[in-house]
């Protein structure tokens, strides 16, 4: 029952009332009592109790004895308990400390700082200074000076002092050697708090602040050199925070916006536009993207044309804007770059236009080979149907007169008429088709133009119907047409104006530069033929440079190929040409061209004569070769062998190579191969007795996209040859324009 | 007065056979080829006063045909007679000693007169062409 926290009695015959007490019973007891012994917190820590082989007499007696001795047990179990809880706690306290990453410590010093004694330690230290300094300050707290960095020692000396003399707390962090020579930083963090005696007591925790340190100096050190980074880029960056507001604009920013960054950093782009009211478009645009790259929450790029303050004209920009958000989802800032793509979008547009262009000039250099060909087959039949035309004349002249001679004898000439008529068609089908192939002719178009003034006018009834008012050129640039081919264009714009207008009606002929467009650098050359005749019917203007197209009801003077080959020049010298016409008021054709840099001396004199280098070991075959292409307007040289080729002196240079595959002392196509060193210019052609695909299968390599001249070919196909090579601009030399 | 003969070099036949016919009614002997090789041959087997040659034409072309009769007939004058093309073999043709040069379609009046010319003066000189 003393266990359950109540004093219990039983004054006699203890033992029968617990009769499975064997204790009891074996020893004779007969009488018991029993009191709790209390612990600080009422708790029951024991029991103590007086046990008699007699009854109890005096139950007040023994309670008071019991009592008494209770207490003294209480207090004893109270004071053991408590010096192992103490036991206990100080293990976990200096296991703490120790644990404990940094130095901890107490010290006391004297009032002046100058005695300084450490009181305990959690040994952490030999971590921040080593073991060597440590040992030290252990044995003399007052070298804590000396460990200190000469730079802050004056400024950590009083900082102590004051919180010395305040019974004050520091923070502070400071460079401490270590055993090694180099220091580290620590941070001490402590108070001075009481005085035993006249000496002042102080505990601190210090801590290494080493590679924080560095990582902030790297960071600072990232920080700039990124800033630097982005200051230094073309394109313009912009980061903004979360909310939008600018937080750093490069100096691409600053030129783009004709704004100093002070004057964005700290605001965004919606407060941007109500302070730049001259910008508010352009802010307010700003302001849109980036609530739109919030709300997409991903990269998105955009692009558009305009003018910036910082750009005079309108120019393409590319904005690429990044969002980045915290882990939570909650926006913290936005990346936006705008690149100036002008550049870039004029050059593709080139590159979009000469792939259009060459595109065309291959198809077109097909058709001209094809209407070529149609051509001669073409006039070959027309001749036999004119000089059987002629011959039948003939015969009918010399027989006697009937009365059908004269029926007989007009027929004969309607045939001659309608021949000498689709002959003229075939040779504009061929005018057509040179119309339409590359050709390397220049020249100044105002000459060209003055020149052919005086005929044009003489063409006319009245010469003052013609008005030319001509500018040059620019200095130093040209027109991508030969003399003759622009002449031809006039004439037959000129011609057409001429047919359209009556007398009395002027005709104009104007022409003047143009600057370059925008992004791209070559000046422009405008002509402009103006007539007030009959113009064209608005339904037809389509379809008048279409080859074979009439506007005219009478078909029988010419057929429409003069518009459809002055469009093939103008296309062919990169130019446009624009129709404005009215039935009633007149036509006006207005051609612009692009200029090309002048090709030196191309107005001089005409070029001189290519130099071909004949290799052939045949007497009989070089002797051809030299009458075919001299007659052709070459400069021929002749050599049997390679080893004659190799003794030609350097200055020889030749234009061209024709060489024969098998050469007695070696392939033609490694002598070729050995003089591209010797005469990079110089294109070479082969010839040989043996087709191509036999020369391969004999392991001759011919150079890719060269013709080979199989013999016996005839000189005719020679000259094709010769002039196809010349045309062709070399592989790895293309031509400069 | 014996005849004079003329050789038509042609590989075009209604072309061929219209000189022929031509040339024939205006009283010329008229042999034939169809191309550069069968002229030689002709010229190699009987004398001939002027050749009229096409000068694109298969084996033998008009301009190997023009250094044939320049090389070996140096005194048999040449008429080139051609489709127009793009001016590179008519220039040639000229260099190698045509007598004339003439582009289809031919004007016939003119050819007559151009092979009269040469029959009474043989070393008449070159010609502009038509």
């Amino acid at each position: 029952m003393a266990f359950q926290g109540a004093e219990y009695c039983a004054v006699d015959q203890v033992a029968e009332a617990f009769p499975k007490d064997e204790f009891l019973a074996d020893q004779g007891l007969q009488s018991y009592f029993g009191v709790p012994l209390w612990g600080e917190n009422e708790e029951v820590l024991g029991v103590i109790c007086l046990l008699d082989v007699d009854p109890i007499s005096d139950v007040a007696l023994v309670r008071d004895i019991v009592g008494l001795f209770a207490q003294r047990a209480s207090a004893e179990l109270i004071r053991i308990k408590s010096r192992e809880q103490t036991i206990a706690s100080d293990e976990f306290v200096k296991s703490f400390f120790d644990d404990f990453p940094g130095w901890v410590l107490g010290y006391s010093t004297s009032p002046s700082g100058d005695d300084r004694e450490i009181e305990f330690s959690n040994g952490r230290a030999a971590e921040l200074f080593g073991p060597r300094n440590y040992e030290l300050l252990h044995r003399d707290a007052t070298q804590f000076n000396s460990l200190l960095h000469p730079e802050d020692r004056a400024h950590v000396e009083a900082v102590y002092q004051e919180a010395r003399r305040s019974l004050g707390c520091f923070d502070l962090e400071y460079r401490m050697r270590h055993d090694n020579g180099s220091y580290r930083w620590v941070q001490a963090t402590g108070c001075f708090r009481s005085k035993h005696g006249d000496r002042i007591l102080s505990h601190s925790v210090m801590l290494d602040r080493d590679d924080f340190r560095r990582l902030e100096r790297r960071h600072e050190e990232l920080s700039k050199e990124l800033e630097t980074l982005i200051r230094a880029i073309p394109d313009a960056v912009i980061l903004q925070d979360g909310n939008g507001r600018v937080r750093f604009v490069n100096t691409a920013v600053e030129v783009l916006f004709g704004l100093p960054s002070a004057e964005m950093v700290g605001w965004d782009f919606a407060s941007l536009a109500a302070r730049h009211p001259q910008y508010r478009e352009i802010f307010e645009t700003a302001h849109q993207n980036t609530q739109r790259a919030f709300q997409l929450g991903k990269r998105f790029e955009s692009q558009a044309r305009g003018v910036l303050p910082g750009t005079p004209t309108a120019r393409n920009f590319e904005t690429v804007r990044i969002p980045l958000f915290h882990e939570s989802g909650v926006a913290s800032g936005l990346v936006t770059t705008v690149r100036d793509i002008t550049e870039r979008v004029a050059a593709r547009a080139h590159e979009d236009r000469i792939q259009a262009l060459e595109a065309r000039a291959g198809k077109l250099a097909a058709l001209s080979r094809l209407v070529e060909g149609v051509a001669h087959e073409f006039e070959n039949q027309l001749t036999a149907v004119l000089g059987y035309g002629e011959l039948g004349l003939a015969k009918l002249r010399q027989a006697p007169m009937t009365e059908d001679t004269a029926v007989h004898e007009r027929i004969l000439n309607r045939i001659r008429e309608a021949a000498t008529m689709a002959s003229g068609i075939s040779r504009n089908l061929l005018a057509f088709s040179n119309a339409s192939t590359a050709s390397t002719g220049r020249c100044e178009p105002a000459s060209v133009i003055l020149a052919a003034q005086s005929e044009l006018a003489q063409s006319l009834d009245r010469p003052e119907q013609l008005r030319c008012k001509v500018q040059p050129a620019p200095k130093g640039w040209q027109l991508a047409l030969s003399d003759q081919e622009l002449r031809d264009l006039l004439h037959r714009l000129f011609l057409n104006s001429a047919e359209a207008s009556e007398p009395s009606q002027p005709i104009r002929v104007e022409s003047c530069q143009l600057p370059p467009l925008e992004g791209e650098s070559h000046p422009r050359y405008r002509l402009r033929i103006e007539d007030q005749g009959e113009g064209i019917p608005a339904h037809l203007q389509e379809r008048i440079y279409d080859p074979l197209f009439s506007t005219r009801e009478d078909h029988s003077r010419r057929r429409g190929m003069g518009l459809a080959i002055v469009h093939n020049l103008v296309q062919r010298a990169g130019g446009e040409m624009h129709l404005r016409s009215e039935v009633g008021n007149g036509t006006r054709f207005e051609l612009v061209f692009p200029l090309s840099e002048a090709v030196e001396d191309a107005t001089a004199a005409p070029a001189h004569r290519p130099r071909v280098l004949v290799v052939d070991d045949k007497r009989s075959m070089r002797s051809l070769l030299q009458d075919v292409l001299e007659a052709g307007e070459y400069e021929v040289l002749t050599a049997s062998s390679c080893a004659e080729v190799m003794a030609l002196e350097p200055e020889v240079q030749p234009d061209l190579l024709l060489i024969d595959v098998h050469l007695q002392d070696g392939l033609g196509t490694q002598l070729a191969e050995a003089l591209r060193e010797r005469w990079p210019q110089a294109l070479a052609l082969f010839c040989s007795g043996l087709p191509a695909d036999h020369l391969e299968a004999r392991g001759v390599r011919l150079p890719v996209g060269r013709p080979l001249l199989v013999k016996p070919f005839r000189p005719t196909e020679l000259l094709a040859a010769m002039r196809e090579a010349l045309a062709t601009p070399l592989p790895t030399h293309p031509a400069a324009s | 007065m014996s005849r004079f003969t003329i050789l038509v070099a042609e590989d075009e036949s209604l072309v061929r056979e219209m000189l022929d016919d031509t040339l024939q009614s205006d009283g010329y002997e008229v042999l034939t080829a169809e191309d550069g090789q069968q002229a030689q041959r002709i010229l190699e087997r009987q004398p001939v006063d002027v050749v009229i040659t096409d000068l694109i034409m298969p084996e033998r072309d008009g301009l190997e045909l023009l250094i044939m009769v320049r090389d070996h007939y140096p005194r048999i004058p040449v008429i080139v007679i051609t489709a127009p093309s793009n001016n590179i073999y008519l220039p040639a043709a000229k260099r190698l000693g045509a007598a004339y040069c003439f582009e289809k379609p031919l004007v016939l009046s003119t050819l007559l007169a151009a092979v009269q010319a040469l029959l009474e003066d043989p070393i008449a000189p070159s010609s502009e062409r038509q």
